[in-house]
């Protein structure tokens, strides 16, 4: 768009100027024709200077929300829409199927002179969803937490996971042996079929090697083949942590059609049957219970919240036991010379801009209010979700770098950080970094630990709901919280130690040691 | 004593009468579910109905026996399916054992037990669902026309759905019903009638014991989603303004019911939600040997389909109905070509090639 045009539409802050809104809408909501170009970018979607005026009025999370196209003046987008977005679990797999070939296989010789290769010294196995060396994420900043502690106190770390990632178990069908990748203390092994892994483990342990076993996701692996690793290697025992739900439903933030919290229903209930996962999670369900009945399974949640959700709707599942192992804790510090910092209320988002994050919440805040001046909004994170009216601060939180969003959080003065899920978060670092960065948590009653230390600490509000959100910034509330919160950091300071993660529980002797 | 569940259909619903019968049989394992089928297989086809989730199957040439062929001649396929309503409600009242009887249209799905209804008919001798239970506000005249106004033309209940307990009052009514749909079952809004539907608006003045249920969880449907908003409990059951979800109408699947549903549901996900499990549903309850749009009631013998105006005449004239008492039959002397002498051929298509599984 021309610079002219630009400014004749918009306001210096990008709102669009009021006395447009009869030339550019034939409806309320509808664009002229001529002024689709004006309103879509090329590839369809909504600039987001506009978005105040078309979506206002949807319901909260409402598909259509997030993605709306030059379509929304079609009666029937939102079923177009929701077909889209609700699409069987099956036909999202074959989008995942790699085109490539697997190259040579690994033999359990192979896998053994690796081993070898690494040094002697007791093994720990990892079991995960997928590469935590390269893929970020914060189970995978846990993962290389954990190898970079079993090798430094003397072990060696093999991680073991799909060469052909999944959004589910893999299906005996697809293949009764599944390829898995091989990390050895965070290098790249080569690649060998599960039972090929196996019998090399299980020729180190009949060795004399103590090889121990964690899993930390079943997705994209054969729950039998791994449980027939734990019983021939481990001596049938093993540490389960529950950094989501995946035990309990395929979709392991546990979102019916991908669109809402479901609260882990019973399989027969209505949700789940209308659920695009409803149907694997029924025999998956099936494959849990047969996988906890043959082992002897510790399950280590990051908090007391999620072991205690997790009891609940796991019934009677078997299992040896149930601990709790914070990913992290706050050290808090007095401050001597602290200043108390003025100007508005800043708020941020942090970490990854998806729906169950709460980012298109924040998303409609931001639309909604960035001409108060008495808030100001960033967004912290690696991608930039070129959000109109909020800052992006680039930060990528890795293993080397695990302060990175609590010195961006400090620097910029965040005095509120909206942590607004749509499921119980297990641990929520994103919450603890805000705390060391002087931030308060601003959250919602559904929002498992971070609901928890919020409670715990003090230092934040939950809310009730979207509606006490937007409420809660513009009636002074958020001020009279960040007033707190700037004067709570004035005087004192945290900084996260940083759990070994299953060390503790593995050198303590624990479930498998 | 049992309970016994009907629907009526042609071959062309089947997709649709199975999702029904698979979610009734959920709800109710007990039940005996009854197919009425208004149809006869193409060609080469051959249904497995025990492989079905229907315990009897019973069409309209059993119901209805010599005179099936030239009585349905007078009725589009809408009409044939709604007019085999009544009577087939008689013959299996008619059943041993028979203590109620429930109907439901084939683009039905049950989704919790139908507790309200079972609790009424101990009662009750008749429940009736309207379309609507609450008014819409004055200043929606869109909902208004297009629900309240609707119901004034269409009937006030819906007669996807109707139960009866084996009664002196609901055979009583069943044998007025049927009676009626014998010889009036027809899509004629200029004198009033609509199929069956629109004499229902009687049952309350012609009989006692009628129970309408206002409960809105019941026949919920596009014609009444503007008053409905559904949610989740805590315990993923389905539910319409806090009640439990008992059965959706799934009507006009496709554009026109998207259309409508749209309208009414605006961002009620979860609405969305439910019509693409449907959509799927019967996506996958498709038998794919079935022709497309089958129907053998709906063309004459040489595949020339019957325009609903030639189905109007043949009924109205009693002279028609005696010279060709085999109205489908084409050849010298039938009624195919004396509609071909009588300057009606324009109304009628070309032929097509013979249709089979």
């Amino acid at each position: 768009m021309n610079r002219l045009l630009h400014a004749m539409i918009f306001h210096p802050d990008e709102r669009p100027r009021g006395w447009i809104r009869s030339l550019v809408f034939a409806g309320s909501k509808t664009p002229r024709k001529s002024m689709r170009r004006v309103v879509f970018k090329k590839n369809g979607a909504l600039r987001p200077e506009f978005a105040a005026w078309i979506e206002a009025e949807a319901k909260p999370d409402a598909p259509w929300v997030f993605v709306p196209t030059a379509a929304a003046d079609n009666p029937t987008h939102r079923f177009q829409r929701m077909e889209e977005v609700i699409r069987p679990l099956e036909k999202t797999v074959t989008y995942w199927i790699r085109k490539d070939e697997p190259g040579t296989l690994l033999t359990p010789d192979a896998i053994r002179a690796r081993l070898a290769g690494a040094g002697a010294g007791w093994l720990a196995v990892s079991i995960g969803h997928d590469d935590y060396v390269n893929v970020p994420g914060g189970v995978q900043v846990c993962i290389q937490r954990e190898e970079r502690a079993v090798v430094g106190a003397g072990g060696h770390y093999l991680n073991l996971h799909p060469w052909q990632p999944l959004p589910r178990l893999a299906h005996a069908g697809e293949d009764p042996d599944p390829l898995v990748d091989l990390v050895l203390d965070g290098e790249a092994a080569g690649t060998a079929r599960m039972s090929d892994v196996t019998a090399a483990l299980e020729a180190e342990a009949v060795a004399g090697r103590t090889v121990q076993t964690v899993i930390h996701h079943l997705m994209g692996h054969g729950s039998e083949a791994v449980a027939d690793l734990v019983r021939r290697v481990s001596g049938g025992k093993c540490l389960l942590w529950l950094h989501d739900f995946f035990t309990l439903c395929t979709s392991f933030a546990l979102q019916r059609n991908d669109m809402a919290f479901c609260n882990a229903p019973s399989v027969s209930s209505n949700a789940c049957s209308f659920c695009l996962y409803g149907d694997e999670r029924s025999s998956q369900m099936v494959r849990m219970r047969a996988f906890f009945d043959a082992l002897e399974v510790q399950v280590v949640a990051p908090s007391q919240v999620t072991l205690e959700f997790w009891k609940n709707r796991a019934g009677d599942l078997p299992v040896s036991g149930g601990v709790v192992q914070p990913h992290a804790w706050l050290d808090w510090a007095d401050k001597a010379d602290g200043k108390t910092a003025t100007g508005p209320v800043v708020v941020a988002f942090t970490g990854t801009a998806a729906p169950h994050k709460g980012w298109p919440l924040f998303q409609r805040a931001v639309r909604q209010l960035k001409a108060d001046k008495g808030l100001k909004f960033r967004v912290f994170g690696s991608a930039d979700p070129k959000l109109a009216g909020a800052r992006w601060i680039d930060v990528n939180t890795r293993a080397q770098a695990p302060n990175a969003m609590t010195r961006a959080l400090a620097k910029e003065g965040v005095d509120l950080v909206i942590h607004w899920p749509r499921w119980p978060e297990t641990f929520s670092l994103t919450t603890y970094e805000a705390f060391a960065g002087g931030a308060y948590v601003v959250t919602n009653a559904i929002s498992g630990n971070v609901a928890a230390v919020v409670r715990e600490t003090g230092r934040g509000v939950i809310l009730e709901d979207e509606a006490d959100l937007f409420a809660f910034l513009t009636d002074g509330r958020a001020a009279a919280l960040a007033e707190q919160a700037r004067a709570d950091r004035a005087e004192r300071t945290a900084t996260t130690r940083l759990s070994d993660v299953s060390l503790p529980l593995l050198s303590a002797g624990g479930a498998t040691a | 004593m049992t309970i016994h569940a009907y629907t009526s259909f042609s071959y062309s619903y089947l997709d649709r009468a199975r999702v029904l019968a698979s979610s009734l049989r959920q709800q109710h394992p007990d039940w005996v579910i009854w197919a009425v089928l208004t149809d006869e297989a193409p060609p080469g086809y051959e249904l497995d109905w025990s492989a079905e989730d229907y315990d009897r199957m019973i069409t309209a040439k059993e119901l209805f026996g010599d005179e099936t062929e030239q009585w349905l001649f007078g009725h589009d396929i809408v009409e044939a399916c709604t007019a085999v309503k009544g009577k087939a409600l008689q013959v299996i009242m008619d059943e041993p054992d028979c203590e109620q009887v429930f109907y439901f249209d084939p683009d039905i799905a049950v989704f919790n037990p139908m507790t309200p209804v079972l609790d009424a008919l101990r009662t009750h001798s008749i429940v009736l669902t309207p379309h609507q239970i609450d008014p819409e506000p004055r200043a929606d005249k869109m909902a208004i026309r297009d629900n309240e106004v609707t119901s004034l033309d269409y009937g006030v209940f819906n007669l996807g759905f109707i139960a009866v307990r084996n009664d002196a009052e609901a055979r009583r009514f069943a044998d007025w019903w049927a009676d009626r749909l014998h010889d009036w079952c027809h899509d004629r809004l200029d004198i009033g009638v609509f199929v069956d539907q629109k004499w229902c608006n009687l049952i309350p003045c012609f009989f006692d014991d009628v129970k309408v249920l206002r409960d809105p969880g019941l026949n919920v449907a596009s014609w009444n989603l503007s008053q409905r908003t559904m949610t989740f409990g805590p315990d993923g059951t389905a539910l319409m303004n806090g009640e439990p979800l008992r059965f959706y109408h799934f009507t006009k699947l496709g554009k026109v019911g998207q259309t409508m549903t749209e309208r009414y549901a605006g961002d009620n996900t979860e609405i969305y939600e439910l019509w693409l499990w449907y959509q799927r549903s019967v996506e996958a309850a498709v038998d794919p040997r079935l022709p497309k749009g089958w129907w053998h009631y709906g063309t004459f013998d040489n595949g020339v389909k019957i325009p609903k105006p030639v189905r109007e005449l043949y009924r109205d004239r009693m002279d028609l109905r005696a010279a060709f008492p085999d109205p489908y039959v084409t050849g010298e002397g039938k009624f195919f070509g004396w509609l071909r002498a009588n300057g009606y051929a324009e109304s009628l298509p070309e032929p097509v090639a013979p249709v089979t599984a």
